[in-house]
């Protein structure tokens, strides 16, 4: 059963109005939407952007911030905001990055990211959400977004194919093959101990 | 072999649509069909720790958002239509509007004047025009006069080339396009009537429109241009004699004598001495009222 997404339901409704309103329940409704968000937010962008994952957070909501008060929809809407907002700012900043290439330093150690030790051993050591991670970002691009948009952010087929500007027979496609490639990876793995 | 491979599967798929099912249940977080709950055991842990409790470091920027959120201005917390107004006028002024603005005024005054200049504006804008810049009176004779002039002059001696042609040798040839640039900006149904109408009545000789208006003594023409004989001084001409002693004689014989050159017009002397700037000149009105 899914911890993330769709869990503040029909409070949400109250806690937009107030977080918009400006009373003085607005810093409390908005550290409930920011409590809610944050972690899948970040976890989708340690896949799609895993260099600046908490930096382009920060960014997304000053943006969203500066929206808030405009802003108009349920629950599915203001996630599918939320993330369309991170997607945009991941992808500048992915340009910004191919035009000013970071080199790494040499001295960091081999295991300090998550997708630098084999994925599926560390699935299986330590099933945590970073080796979730780690083994969704073994997938290609967008079977790994498309399953964390439907997964993570709790957006329906729908919404994500909007997002990542594909029908929604390609998105379920991908989500599928994603999943299977999942298993097959998992598979082997277990196959072989 | 390897062509036989896709064969076998597509013998597997009758149990696409079970697949299926189970993916979407999988991606939906629902409970998954019984037989396949095996197979999809390790996938189902895996989206399960994606969607587990948020470790304390996914929430460590909460203050950083707060603060954010704290510091955007808020339409209940400042309210005051007045600081955005002045907020908006400042913002306003750095962009490039106000730099457009003065150009788009400067074309507007630069047009403006040129038009005064050229005697075209209404009768009271003229007036005015005249008192505060110096711009040609309102000619008084209204639509009258200028109806057999224009029918009998086409086109301008200046705007052409061989009104250029009955310039002095020493000046026309000095400065022709300068000239023609002049002629075709102030050339005005004003400009061919007022030097013939009543030479030497307010008419003399200008460099810049013929010598139709009544420019200030800083203008150029008087001392550029040749004076004819005849023609009282061209300076005493702007204050001495108003220009509405040769507007209120729209006679066409007052109007068409210059063009007949029977009075010398500071454009016409010049072509008495060569024939062919005369030719064209006559040639023009003759060919409507050719000469006794």
């Amino acid at each position: 059963m899914p911890i993330l997404g769709n869990v503040i339901g029909e409070k949400f409704e109250r806690l937009l109005a107030a977080a918009q309103g400006g009373t003085g329940e607005a810093d409390g409704a908005f550290s409930v939407l920011w409590r809610d968000a944050n972690p899948a937010l970040l976890r989708y962008l340690r896949v799609i952007a895993p260099e600046a994952a908490e930096d382009i957070a920060a960014d997304t909501w000053v943006q969203v911030v500066r929206g808030l008060v405009s802003f108009r929809g349920d629950e599915a809407a203001w996630r599918a905001w939320l993330f369309t907002t991170a997607r945009r700012r991941a992808i500048d900043e992915g340009r910004r990055r191919s035009r000013r290439p970071v080199v790494s330093l040499p001295e960091l150690p081999d295991d300090a990211g998550p997708g630098s030790a084999d994925p599926a051993d560390l699935v299986l050591e330590k099933l945590s959400t970073e080796g979730a991670i780690a083994i969704i970002s073994s997938l290609p691009r967008l079977q790994a977004e498309v399953i964390l948009l439907r997964v993570v952010a709790g957006l329906d087929n729908q919404a994500v194919a909007q997002l990542v500007g594909r029908s929604p027979g390609a998105v379920r496609v991908a989500a599928h093959r994603g999943l299977r490639h999942l298993a097959a990876t998992l598979g082997e793995t277990t196959g072989g101990l | 072999m390897t062509r036989r491979e896709p064969r076998r599967e597509k013998s597997s798929r009758p149990d696409r649509p079970s697949d299926e099912r189970s993916l979407d249940a999988l991606l939906e977080g629902s409970q998954l069909p019984d037989g396949d709950l095996a197979r999809w055991q390790p996938v189902s842990q895996v989206l399960t720790a994606l969607t587990s409790v948020p470790a304390s470091s996914e929430l460590s920027g909460e203050a950083q958002a707060l603060a954010e959120f704290r510091g955007q201005p808020h339409p209940v917390r400042h309210p005051g239509p007045v600081h955005h107004r002045g907020q908006g006028w400042v913002s306003w002024l750095r962009g490039p509007r106000p730099a457009v603005a003065a150009a788009a005024g400067a074309v507007l005054v630069g047009g403006l004047l040129a038009v005064a200049y050229a005697g075209d504006l209404p009768a009271a804008a003229q007036r005015l025009a005249h008192d505060t810049i110096d711009a040609p009176p309102v000619a008084r004779s209204g639509s009258a006069a200028p109806d057999p002039d224009a029918s009998q002059l086409p086109a301008s001696p200046l705007g052409t080339a061989a009104g250029r042609a009955s310039f002095p040798p020493g000046r026309g040839a000095a400065h022709p396009d300068r000239r023609t640039s002049r002629g075709s900006l102030f050339m005005s149904p004003h400009h061919h009537r007022r030097p013939g109408s009543a030479p030497g009545t307010g008419g003399g000789p200008s460099g810049r429109s013929g010598g139709g208006h009544q420019f200030p003594s800083g203008s150029p023409a008087p001392s550029g241009l040749p004076s004819p004989s005849g023609l009282p001084s061209p300076s005493g001409s702007p204050s001495g004699s108003p220009t509405p002693g040769a507007s209120q004689q729209p006679s066409p014989s007052a109007s068409t004598a210059p063009v007949d050159g029977a009075t010398p017009s500071p454009w016409a002397a010049p072509s008495a001495t060569r024939p062919s700037g005369h030719h064209h000149r006559t040639g023009a009105s003759g060919a409507q009222s050719p000469p006794p």
